[in-house]
C-alpha cells in the first residue's frame, strides 16, 4: 500500500525569491530611491573630487577674497559659490569636503559595525559568560558620556582623518552590539540552527553562514543611521576646532570658518550646513528604505 | 521487517536529563527532571512512537538522541557504540532530525539546494557537481521537482518545505531518523502525504525511526510500537494495537479517550478526571500520576512503580492488574470529582 504522493509538478511557484521581492519593492519606494540618489551623488563627489572640483581647494587668492556667488551681482562662473575669507573657491572646498565626510562617516560605520556586530553575535549566540561580558561592555559604553570622551580623545590623539574615524567608531559600536545580540538570540532558537548543529556545523559556520545572512539587513540599517550620526559628530568636532584640522576642507570646518562672515555672507555657512543636512537625510532615507524592502515581517 | 534478536540500533539505559531551576531569587535551585530513567531498545528498521502530553519530556528525549542535549546520567548506545564516543560528524551520519516547524527549520536566506546539501557540505569533501547530483537524487526520492532547487523556502508551502527538511535529513543516508512532531505544523491534507512519505522512505532505506508525537490517531496508523511518556518517565510500552485496544496504564486510557473522532455529531470526549498537570519541578511522591488517577491507592502515593511486563506490553503501574480485571468485568472508568 504504497501511498507515495503524486509529484508536485503541477504546482507553480507563485512567489518570487526574496531578492526579487526586495527589488520589486525598491522600484516603488520613493524614499529609498531619493536616499540612494543623494548618497550616490555624494559618493561620486568624494571619489572624483579632483576631477569635479573646478579649482584647487587650497589655492588662496587674497586679491579676490569673499567673492560673490554666481547669482549675486558681480558673480562669475569661476567661483560658483564665491570665495571664502582667504579667496579659496567654496564650491571646490565643498566637493573636497565630501571626501572627508564620506571617509569619516563610512569608515566609522564600518569599523563600529564590525566591532559591535561581532560582540553582539558572540554574546547572543554563545550566551552565558560571554554574553554577560558583552552586556557589561555595552553597559559601560552606555554609561560613558560619549561626546565628552570623544572630545578628550581627540585632544589627546589629534585630529587626523584616521584618529577621528577610529574615535568615532569607538563611540557607536554599542548600537550594533545591542541590535545584533537581540537578533542573534531570536535567530538561534530557530530549528535550522539545531539542524546545522546536528550535522556537525562548527560555531563559526553557524555564526557566519547561518545567523549572519539572517541579520545582515538589520546591520545595514543600523550602519546607515550610525553613518549619519558620525557625519554630524565629525562636523561638530571640526566646528569646535577639535576634528579635522584646517586647511583640510571638511564640512564642519567650512561652517566654522564661515562663522565670522555669516551675517553679511550667509551663503558661506548655509552651503556646507545644507550639504550636511541633505547627506544625513539621504543616508537615513536609504537606511529606512533598505529596512522596508528587506525585512520580511514588514511585508504585506 | 526487523530482527529483534540482533543488536538494537538504539539502546537507552536509565537516561536522565535534569535542568536546574530557580523559582525565586533566594530559594535553592530545584531540579526539573525532563527525562527520568528512561530505558528503551529500538531494533534496526523499527518505527517507534513516543507519545505524551506537552512537557512530558519527549522533545528533550529527541534532543538527547540528536546529541543536542547532554544527559545527566545513563547511557545511550547507537549501533553498539556510546553516543558520547561519536564525534559530531560521525553522529551526523547516524542520526538526523526532522523538526516540527518547516517554517523555522530551513534557513530562509539559502536556496532549497543549499539547505538540502548542508549536511553533505559540512562533512564531506565533494565537488559542487557531486553535491548537485546527490541533491537531485534525494529531491527525487522525496518527490520534490528538481526545478525547486534554486527556490527559496519562503516560496514554498508547508508540505513542500517539510519535504526539503526530509531531503536534508536523508542526504547523508543516516541510520536513525528522529522526527519531532513532523506534521503538527501542517494542514491535515498535507499531513497524510508527509506521513506516508516518511513511512515509505523508512521501509525503503531500512531506517530506524523515532516518531515523537502527541497525535494518537497518527501514531496508531503509522507505527508498530508505542512508548507512552508521563512526566519524564515511560509509563507504558508495547505494540501499538495492544496499547490502543487494551490500554493498561490509567494515563494511556486517558490519552486514548482524548482522541477526537472526525465526526461532527460527536461531543467533546468526557475527559473529566484531570486534576490539572502536576508541577514537574516538584513531582508528587510515589507514582507521578497518582493525583490525576482515579484508581490511586496508598501504595501509589508512596512507592514509584517500575516498568514491568503486563500481558503483551510493559506498564509502570501498581494497580494495572486490578484495573485490567475491573475493566474486563465491564466496570466503568471512575470519574474523579
Amino acid at each position: 500500500m504504497s501511498n507515495t504522493p503524486a509529484p508536485l509538478d503541477n504546482m507553480e511557484l507563485a512567489m518570487p525569491t526574496p531578492w526579487q521581492q526586495s527589488w520589486s519593492m525598491a522600484k516603488y519606494h520613493l524614499g529609498l530611491q531619493t536616499g540612494a540618489l543623494i548618497v550616490l551623488i555624494a559618493l561620486i563627489c568624494a571619489v572624483f573630487a579632483p576631477w569635479i572640483a573646478p579649482t584647487d581647494p587650497y589655492a588662496q587668492d587674497l586679491a579676490n577674497r569673499l567673492a560673490p556667488t554666481i547669482w549675486q551681482e558681480g558673480g562669475s562662473w569661476a567661483h560658483i559659490l564665491g570665495t571664502d575669507g582667504y579667496g579659496r573657491d567654496v564650491f571646490s572646498r565643498l566637493i573636497w569636503g565630501t571626501q572627508v565626510t564620506m571617509i569619516v562617516g563610512f569608515g566609522a560605520a564600518v569599523i563600529s559595525g564590525i566591532v559591535g556586530s561581532t560582540l553582539g553575535m558572540l554574546g547572543g549566540y554563545l550566551g552565558g559568560r560571554v554574553d554577560a561580558a558583552v552586556i557589561f561592555l555595552i553597559n559601560v559604553k552606555l554609561a560613558m558620556p560619549g561626546v565628552l570622551i570623544a572630545l578628550s580623545l581627540v585632544s589627546i590623539f589629534g585630529g587626523s582623518l584616521l584618529s577621528i574615524t577610529i574615535i568615532l567608531s569607538l563611540l557607536f559600536w554599542d548600537h550594533f552590539a545591542v541590535v545584533t545580540r537581540t537578533a542573534t538570540q531570536e535567530v538561534r532558537t530557530r530549528e535550522f540552527i539545531a539542524a546545522a548543529e546536528c550535522s556537525g556545523a562548527s560555531r563559526s559556520w553557524i555564526l557566519f553562514r547561518e545567523i549572519l545572512p539572517n541579520i545582515t539587513s538589520k546591520i545595514i540599517v543600523i550602519g546607515s543611521l550610525e553613518m549619519g550620526i558620525a557625519i554630524l559628530v565629525e562636523a561638530a568636532l571640526s566646528f569646535l576646532g577639535l576634528g579635522i584640522q584646517p586647511p583640510t576642507p571638511s564640512w564642519g570646518i567650512l561652517v566654522a570658518e564661515a562663522r565670522d562672515t555669516m551675517f553679511f555672507k550667509p551663503h558661506l555657512i548655509i552651503a556646507p550646513g545644507l550639504a550636511i543636512f541633505i547627506l544625513v537625510v539621504g543616508i537615513n532615507l536609504l537606511g529606512d528604505g533598505i529596512r522596508d524592502v528587506t525585512e520580511p515581517q514588514g511585508r504585506n | 521487517m526487523f530482527d529483534s534478536t540482533a543488536e538494537p540500533a538504539l539502546r537507552l539505559c536509565d537516561v536522565e536529563v535534569s535542568f536546574p531551576v530557580r523559582r525565586g531569587f533566594f530559594s535553592a535551585a530545584g531540579k526539573l527532571h525532563a527525562v527520568n530513567k528512561v530505558s528503551l531498545d529500538v531494533a534496526r528498521g523499527e518505527f517507534i512512537s513516543i507519545v505524551g502530553e506537552s512537557g512530558c519530556g519527549k522533545s528533550t528525549l529527541a534532543k538527547v538522541l540528536l546529541g543536542l542535549q547532554p544527559v545527566t546520567s545513563g547511557t545511550i548506545q547507537i549501533n553498539g557504540k556510546n553516543l558520547a564516543d561519536y564525534s559530531r560528524k560521525e553522529l551526523a551520519y547516524q542520526v538526523q532530525p526532522i523538526f516540527q516547524d518547516p517554517y523555522s527549520s530551513l534557513n530562509p536566506r539559502k536556496s532549497v539546494a543549499a539547505n538540502i546539501a548542508l549536511p553533505l557540505i559540512l562533512s564531506e569533501k565533494l565537488t559542487a557537481r557531486e553535491i548537485r547530483k546527490r541533491v537531485h537524487e534525494i529531491m527525487e526520492m522525496v518527490s520534490l521537482p528538481i526545478r525547486f532547487e534554486h527556490s527559496y523556502p519562503s516560496q514554498m508551502s508547508g508540505g513542500q518545505r517539510q519535504r526539503v527538511a526530509i531531503a536534508r535529513a536523508l542526504i547523508t543516508r543516516p541510520r536513525i531518523l528522529v522526527c519531532d512532531e513532523p506534521t503538527s505544523a501542517l494542514d491535515v491534507s498535507v499531513q497524510a502525504q508527509i506521513l506516508n512519505l516518511l513511512r515509505d522512505l523508512s521501509r525503503r532505506l531500512n531506517l530506524t525511526s523515532i516518531f515523537i508525537s502527541h497525535d494518537l490517531s497518527v501514531v496508531r496508523h503509522l507505527t508498530r510500537r508505542v512508548a507512552v511518556m508521563y512526566l519524564g518517565r515511560v509509563v507504558e510500552l508495547g505494540d501499538s494495537e495492544e496499547i490502543f485496544n487494551n490500554p493498561r496504564h490509567p494515563y494511556t486510557q486517558l490519552l486514548i479517550r482524548s482522541i477526537l473522532p472526525p465526526d461532527p455529531t460527536y461531543r467533546l470526549p468526557p475527559v473529566t478526571w484531570d486534576g490539572g498537570g502536576p508541577d514537574p519541578t516538584n513531582p508528587p511522591p510515589g507514582c507521578h500520576f497518582n493525583p490525576r488517577c482515579p484508581y490511586a491507592t496508598d501504595l501509589c502515593r508512596t512507592a514509584l512503580p517500575a516498568l514491568i511486563k503486563a500481558g503483551d506490553a510493559h506498564v509502570a503501574c501498581h494497580a494495572w492488574h486490578d484495573i485490567d480485571a475491573w475493566r474486563a468485568a465491564g466496570g466503568k472508568t471512575p470519574q474523579l470529582s
